[in-house]
């Protein structure tokens, strides 16, 4: 029998971290962590489905989401080493300069 | 039965260190965070007979891509001041955790899904699948890690000759920009148009 535990698990994760990139935009690194959750979320549910669907192939996708995951991570955070370097503040509300 | 309660147990604290990363103020305990919810993650992963991503969520992920999160934000947050009881009992707390951790984790290898992971056979069919099904996809997601890594690099690579042209957009006031004055110049004659800047 197939346990649904999992599955509502990892919807509420990326709800929550769609919720957090949203609704609470402290600073850029949160974001960042946000994101993350959402992608976790889903590569756990992606896991779930290849194991109660007995599908190989669903676990090769995951590793590429993961790797695709860590390549935008890498990359989110070197930006934001760049803009830290610019402005001095890793606060999304100092960079809307184009606002005033 | 207690398969059951462990995966209920391990989705609960998936969802609470999810739910503590989105409220947590500060970023390190944001990033902590998260490597309770990755480590929780990789223990479900585990029972659900994945024992290959759950190594690679927790050694790249959290090994690797959370370092680099916390070596970042140590540069942003003031983190000289640490009580020294605050860290014996974080430590003490961490400890406990551990142990807990390695608890679950003996359970589910002792457990019937986990037989098969002993023979790594889910490893060998998903290496079996990357190249003899997915080459190209797989290859691509190589030179997709080469690119990130030099465009990390690059973006982030500051020589001696491009740090003294550093523009800072930041230290430009509205007062000093460039203005359009309709008065100073007639659009119906083909001469120049003249701009005057503010001395405010």
């Amino acid at each position: 029998m197939v346990s649904y535990v999992m599955p509502c698990a990892s919807i509420i994760v990326t709800l929550l971290g769609v919720l957090g990139l949203v609704v609470q935009r402290r600073n850029m690194i949160s974001m960042m962590l946000c994101l993350e959750l959402v992608l976790l979320g889903l590569q756990s549910y992606g896991i779930w489905l290849s194991h109660a669907l007995h599908l190989q192939d669903l676990h090769a996708w995951v590793l590429a989401v993961m790797v695709i995951a860590a390549v935008e991570m890498s990359l989110g955070l070197a930006i934001i080493i760049m803009i830290y370097q610019q402005t001095d503040s890793i606060n999304s509300d100092d960079l809307m300069q184009l606002k005033e | 039965m207690i398969a059951h309660i462990v995966e209920i147990i391990l989705a609960s604290v998936m969802v609470a260190s999810a739910a503590m990363v989105v409220t947590f103020k500060h970023p390190i305990r944001s990033i902590l965070a998260l490597l309770i919810c990755m480590m929780a993650t990789s223990m479900v992963w585990l029972s659900l007979e994945a024992e290959f991503l759950a190594l690679m969520l927790m050694i790249v992920h959290g090994g690797a891509v959370m370092t680099m999160f916390i070596y970042v934000s140590m540069t942003f947050v003031d983190t000289t001041k640490v009580s020294v009881n605050k860290l014996i009992s974080c430590l003490v707390s961490l400890l406990i955790l551990g142990l807990i951790w390695c608890g679950v984790l003996y359970y589910l290898l002792q457990s019937e899904s986990a037989v098969a992971t002993y023979r790594g056979f889910n490893t060998y069919q998903l290496g079996v699948l990357w190249v003899r099904d997915y080459p190209w996809p797989w290859m691509m997601l190589g030179v997709l890690l080469l690119v990130s890594m030099m465009g990390c690099v690059q973006i982030v690579y500051r020589s001696k000759a491009t740090s003294s042209k550093t523009i800072r957009p930041s230290e430009v006031s509205a007062e000093d920009r460039l203005h359009y004055s309709p008065e100073v110049n007639d659009l119906s004659s083909s001469e120049t148009i003249q701009w005057e800047m503010d001395d405010g």
